[in-house]
């Protein structure tokens, strides 16, 4: 016994002896077992929009019995229609349209249109009710709605149904027989008997249900706890529950708590035999058989859109040849993505690049569910190192990251955010990606150019932010650097006593990162350390400007380490400035609502100008998700090439908050499309008075023309530099508020980071 | 004929673990060793210019610096508190037992309990600073200031004094009663036996004690980084933080540098201490 | 009278450190048996910066079970991570004593050419810190494809040299003579090790086995530089992912993770004693 053990011993030595030697050489073994995988199994479903009629949103779909699609939509005109999909031509031809009297009004909407296989229909209308006659008993924040139900048959003819209940309709669908199904406020899910309005229990017995879905015969209601329960669809009554079915939804990793009253974090639709089903969440398309431990992928989400962050779910059809359709929406419309299975398409995609950024970023999660769609044969496999699910450390993560390069298994493409750049750069990891920035359009010149090293590119930004200043124009006038700014404030808060000169509501640690980005560059000397007398100005300018007496210590638990640490935009303050509250506002512009909210302020109120914020350097932008290609990776030109993907129009104008756009192209698309008419507001919770609000308008030419200007002055990138930067803000608290001198802060400050520069 | 067949069989018995040893232990620290003299992404050859840029490193002469200072503080304290622990111990009838417990407990408290601990004590808002309040000190957020290696040190003589302290005893446990009373007999006070049986029949376990106490010290990183994190203040800032952070940007090569000093002079702390010990 | 004075003395400095040294366990107990509310009563001062002092009571005002209970119910990632450290810690001391106890009777009752050498290679590895092999490991790792699972972080232990440390010591000090009589006896090598060696040092087993048991149950860079998959990870790396924020369910999973440490503590503590104790003697 004991020979043998040392026998498989000797054997693992002599196996890692060679496999290290191996490394040694370059990993050619690495790159032929690689080879061998591609030769796979063929055959996958693929992704394809169909296109929808011209500008409308979508209520909802239906496969009728004789297999063709239905959808009932609404135009941009606010007009209803319901529309087939003719299987010839695949082009959309119109059924019927709805009532004019339904049009969209400010006072009167078509909430919900659910479709039946049998070719009619039902549809609920909104009207808000006038406000003065319901304004009693100071009762003003409830609006008043009147809900209406109709019918409507094949050719649209509408019947009223009278319906006993008052409240609100959550979801609404028709079952395979032609049952309406419906989900409202307090009342558990049931039928709708379409001539008397009469409520029909289905899911007897049942509690707190988030929304449900159905599948042939068969009910699968989801609870506020993510449990699913299953109903028979004649009687209502309870059936077991169906573990394999749950089970494979928690293995994929599902949450299935909703988000929305408009999608669904699953849908369900029954198939051709008698017990299949299939489901369909952000994780892929399944087939299951019911109760059985039968589950099957038969789309992987992230490769299709329905792994995209901002694909949200709202119904599905099998059609009877195997495809699918699923209607869908994304930040900006509907989508009816249509799966066909196509044979030669390799099962895995061949290629696989690697993505690797430091946090969550949605943006590129949806440009990678973009990128696959038109490339099935890339598989974008993105890591992302810290998450909310695993917990570790920034340092930690990184390390993994150091491991995984060193070892030869590192990422093809790099987000830089809170990267190690400078050492990643002398160390030549990083490729040069100047063909790249030089084949992308329509993007900002300077903002590119900005990131070169010696002639080189190492990253390209594919997001930025902008520090803008806003005041009204006499005082603007003055601001010129980091020290006129606080001659202004000083002399604001002076001649204006009893009004905020800034946000009350920063603390010094937020004030400084307010200021942070435009000041930074100046603060590392050539040698790598701490240049103590521009600091130092720093905290004593910063000091200046801000008032303790006004200060306001918010209650809220938010405003934690994290929050401190990244919150920097100039969105906060302006409904301030805009409603005379305050009188300077500054900070980051960091998405197109930021800018419609400044842009309408200066629409309004003519004496409020704005300019780009100044600090101890000019011209400053704040590059994010900037995108890096390793110089080891074995497939760098198809790296490259998605990184010019992601610098595409179509790439940059998604949009989850991450920074405006360096594609100045997107960046004027995202502005057109601004939601004008849009109220927004904000206040203290325990003050009524700090109640502020503003209606949107649409920015004028002339606005997003000057905007666009400004950026494209910017030619200092701010410095990128965690460490720097929560060391600065640490110290800020207690600098402003006297406790320790500016020199006192500087110093801590550079025992902190001078050993972070040392090392 | 006999005696090679021993030989043999001896041998048989220490290869397999010798065998694990050299490939997870003695082979990749000789892929660390190589590495100290290549570059880190590219593998290029430099010669000693790794050793050279870490000996110029302001980060690294503060963090040998500090490690150097810590070990000769904790080492010696530790070893000091330990035996005046166990000889109070050992002059108690009853309840040593008790103690023993009591002292060994620390060690079984998880690392990361401990940092919890600490976070609580050490804060600028903490229990500590409470406590001073009440005396009408000014606290201070203890993990910022130069106190922060002294919390480093107290940490790990809380851990370790248990274990040292028993290690203490049964080396006191070995030397003979006779001896003490044959001292006692000649009139020998208590200082004077403790200097002249005591110490010297102590010595011995010196070596083992220091080894041991030496490699526990490198456990007491964990505690700082989880406490204090990738910088904590400049003078808890160990050799450890550093590889650390060196590793994380991808410096492996002077982090290669770095460590095969660190084993090279751990080496010869070793072969000083067993000479020391031999002789 | 004036020694008895002495003793008294002697008891009492005694006493207050060893109070110092059981105060965490007490802090951690009394933590644990906390409601949410409370704990963030004590605990705002440092948890939210706010005004005020953080505080730690001997006795919690209102005793709950509340944080065990949510713990233990409702966090089933708990549980795979207790059995992940479970399963580890059993790995590797199996190896360890395995190998280990191979290897000291070798070096202390061998006379192969370069023993001597041989165990002080063994010392100094055992002084090796983790960073320093961090990367070379997980190279070796990856070429043997043991990368994210629990063999692979079981083999990188199991060689540790500080088990063979510690038994050597103990079969050091078996008499040469006793082994040469059962060799006349006819007793092989093996015999020999099985029915003499390791009888006279099972407590150094035992000591092996607990102080191995109190170090891997904490272990925490290796399996967070091997293991990926989070499914994988053992207890010690879920109690630091637990900052002051979620300070209610850190103290009950510090008692948690402090109960199995305990239990073997106290179970090994007089093998334990005598292993310690047969390491610092010389011969």
């Amino acid at each position: 016994m004991k020979a043998r053990k040392i026998i498989s011993i000797v054997l693992a030595a002599a196996l890692s002896l060679g496999a290290l030697a191996g490394c040694g050489r370059g990993g050619d073994d690495a790159e032929k077992s690689g080879g061998e995988n591609t030769g796979g199994a063929k055959g996958r479903y693929l992704e394809t929009d169909v296109a929808l009629p011209e500008k409308t949103s979508v209520y909802g779909m239906v496969k009728l019995e004789d297999g063709t699609i239905r959808i009932a939509t609404n135009d941009q005109e606010g007009r209803e229609a319901v529309w087939d999909l003719a299987k010839d031509t695949g082009s959309w031809e119109k059924v019927y349209d709805m009532p004019e009297e339904w049009r969209q009004t400010d006072t009167f909407f078509v909430t919900h249109v659910a479709l039946s296989p049998k070719g009619d229909a039902f549809a609920v209308t909104s009207q808000v009710m006038d406000q003065s006659a319901q304004a009693d008993e100071n009762n003003s924040e409830a609006t008043q709605t009147k809900e209406c139900f109709y019918h409507l048959d094949g050719k649209g003819n509408v019947t009223e149904v009278p319906m006993g209940v008052k409240e609100y309709a959550y979801f609404m669908q028709y079952a395979k027989d032609g049952e309406l199904v419906a989900q409202f406020q307090n009342t558990p899910v049931s039928s709708i008997n379409m001539e008397t309005g009469e409520l029909t229990d289905k899911v007897s017995g049942a509690e707190r249900i988030a929304f449900f879905g159905m599948a042939g015969s068969t009910l699968y209601a989801v609870d506020y706890d993510e449990g699913i329960s299953v109903f028979d669809m004649q009687t209502g009554d309870p059936l077991p529950k169906d573990e394999g079915l749950s089970d494979s939804i928690a293995q994929s990793g599902t949450q299935l708590n909703i988000q929305s009253l408009q999608t669904m974090p699953i849908i369900f639709t029954e198939g051709k035999e008698e017990q299949e089903i299939f489901y369909c969440t952000n994780k892929g398309l399944y087939r299951h058989v019911k109760d059985g431990n039968v589950t099957e992928l038969l789309i992987d989400g992230s490769l299709t859109s329905l792994g995209s962050p901002d694909t949200g779910l709202i119904s599905m059809e099998a059609m009877d040849n195997g495809e699918f359709y699923v209607l869908a929406i994304d930040s900006q419309s509907n989508k009816l993505l249509h799966y066909a299975y196509s044979k030669d398409t390799a099962t895995v995609p061949e290629a696989e690049l690697k993505a690797w950024t430091l946090y969550e970023n949605s943006e590129f999660v949806q440009n990678i569910s973009q990128y696959q769609k038109e490339n099935p044969e890339t598989f974008i496999n993105l890591e992302v190192g810290v998450t909310e699910e695993n917990g570790v450390t920034a340092s930690d993560a990184l390390k993994n990251l150091s491991t995984e390069i060193m070892a030869g298994n590192g990422p093809d493409i790099l987000m830089l955010d809170g990267l190690p750049v400078d050492s990643y750069v002398e160390k030549g990891l990083l490729e040069d990606l100047s063909d790249v920035a030089g084949r992308a359009e329509d993007l900002f010149p300077n903002l590119i150019s900005a990131m070169e090293r010696d002639g080189k590119l190492y990253g390209i930004p594919l997001r930025f932010a902008i520090p803008l200043i806003e005041a009204d124009a006499q005082t603007l006038e003055k601001i010129q650097d980091l020290k006129s700014l606080a001659d202004a404030a000083e002399e604001l808060k002076k001649a204006n006593p009893d009004r905020d000169v800034i946000l009350p509501y920063y603390d010094g640690a937020l004030l400084a990162a307010q200021l942070y980005d435009v000041c930074a560059p100046v603060w590392v000397k050539e040698d790598g350390t701490i240049e103590k007398e521009r600091l130092e100005e720093f905290y004593a300018q910063l000091s200046r400007i801000f008032d303790p007496e006004k200060y306001v210590e918010m209650e809220i638990h938010a405003v934690n380490e994290g929050y401190r640490g990244y919150v920097s935009s100039l969105g906060g303050g302006n409904l301030y400035v805009y409603s005379d509250k305050m009188l300077l506002n500054f900070g980051n512009l960091w998405s197109d609502s930021d800018f419609s909210q400044l842009a309408t302020t200066l629409a309004e109120k003519p004496e409020i100008s704005y300019k780009p914020l100044t600090g101890q350097t000019e011209h400053v932008f704040v590059p994010k998700t900037i995108a890096g290609v390793s110089a080891k990776s074995k497939s760098k030109e198809e790296a490259k090439n998605f990184v010019q993907f992601l610098l595409t129009k179509d790439a940059q104008t998604a949009n989850q908050g991450g920074g405006l756009p360096v594609n100045q192209k997107a960046l004027e698309d995202q502005i057109d499309r601004i939601d004008a008419g849009m109220t927004i507001g904000s206040g203290m919770a325990n003050d009524p008075d700090s109640y502020v609000e503003m209606t949107i308008q649409k920015p004028s030419e002339e606005a997003v023309k000057r905007f666009i200007g400004y950026i494209q002055e910017a030619d200092t990138p701010t410095l990128n530099n965690e460490i720097i930067r929560n060391a600065v803000l640490s110290q800020a608290v207690d600098c402003v508020n006297g406790k320790i001198t500016p020199k006192a802060a500087v110093q801590a400050v550079a025992d902190q980071v001078n050993l972070y520069l040392a090392e | 004929m006999k005696k090679i067949h021993r030989r043999q069989t001896g041998f048989l018995f220490v290869l397999p673990s010798l065998l694990g040893v050299l490939v997870f232990i003695v082979v990749p620290f000789g892929d660390v060793a190589r590495r100290s003299f290549t570059e880190a992404v590219s593998g290029a050859w430099v010669g000693f210019a790794n050793y050279r840029m870490v000996f110029s490193n302001t980060a690294f002469r503060l963090a040998a610096g500090n490690t150097l200072r810590f070990e000769g503080i904790c080492i010696p304290l530790l070893l000091a508190l330990s035996l005046l622990a166990a000889l109070l111990l050992n002059s108690l009838d009853r309840h040593m037992q008790f103690f023993k417990s009591c002292f060994l407990a620390p060690m079984a408290i998880p690392v990361a309990s401990a940092v919890l601990l600490w976070k609580v004590l050490f804060h600028e808002r903490g229990i500590l600073s409470g406590f001073l309040h009440m005396l009408h000190f000014q606290g201070s957020d203890w993990m910022r200031t130069p106190w922060a290696f002294w919390i480093l040190v107290a940490s790990y003589i809380w851990k370790n004094l248990g274990y040292n302290l028993v290690l203490w005893l049964a080396g006191l446990s070995s030397i003979s009663p006779h001896l003490y009373e044959a001292a006692r007999v000649d009139g020998a006070g208590r200082w004077q036996c403790f200097w002249h049986i005591t110490l010297p029949n102590l010595l011995p376990s010196v070596f083992t004690i220091s080894a041991l106490s030496i490699l526990n010290s490198f456990k007491a990183f964990r505690e700082a980084y989880l406490a204090a994190g990738d910088y904590p203040h400049e003078s808890m800032y160990l050799l450890q933080h550093l590889f650390n952070n060196w590793y994380r940007d991808l410096s492996m090569d002077k982090m290669a540098a770095g460590a095969t000093l660190h084993a090279g002079v751990i080496f010869l702390l070793v072969l000083f201490l067993k000479w020391k010990w031999d002789s | 009278m004036r020694e008895k004075m002495i003793k008294k003395l002697v008891a009492l400095l005694l006493s207050i450190l060893a109070f110092v040294a059981v105060y965490p366990v007490c802090f951690l107990l009394t933590g644990s048996l906390m409601g949410g509310g409370e704990i963030w009563e004590n605990l705002r001062a440092v948890m939210e910066g706010q005004a005020g002092y953080a505080k730690m009571p001997w006795l919690p005002r209102y005793p709950t079970l509340q944080s065990y209970v949510e713990l233990l119910l409702d966090s089933p990632e708990f549980f795979v991570m207790f059995w992940n450290s479970v399963k580890l810690v059993a790995g590797i001391l199996l190896g360890q004593t395995l190998f280990g106890v191979l290897a000291a009777w070798g070096f202390a009752k061998g006379t192969f050419p370069f023993r001597k050498t041989l165990f002080t290679l063994y010392i100094l590895l055992m002084m090796m810190p983790f960073q320093v092999l961090m990367l070379s490991d997980y190279l070796l790792l990856d070429a043997m494809n043991l990368l994210d699972t629990h063999r692979g972080l079981v083999l990188l232990s199991a060689f540790s040299t500080f088990p063979v440390f510690i038994m050597y010591r103990f079969f050091d000090s078996v008499p040469d003579a006793l082994v040469e009589a059962a060799r006349l006896d006819g007793a092989s090598q093996w015999q020999i090790f099985l029915y003499v060696g390791l009888p006279l040092g099972f407590p150094g087993v035992i000591s092996i086995l607990t102080l191995g048991f109190l170090e891997y149950w904490n272990l925490m860079e290796p399996p967070m530089t091997f293991l990926k998959s989070k499914s994988l990870w053992p207890l010690s790396l879920y109690l630091p992912n637990m900052g002051l924020g979620d300070a209610k369910a850190a103290f009950a999973a510090s008692v948690i993770a402090l109960v199995p440490a305990i239990l073997v503590f106290l179970a090994g503590q007089d093998h334990l004693e005598k292993g310690i104790a047969a390491a610092a003697i010389k011969e």
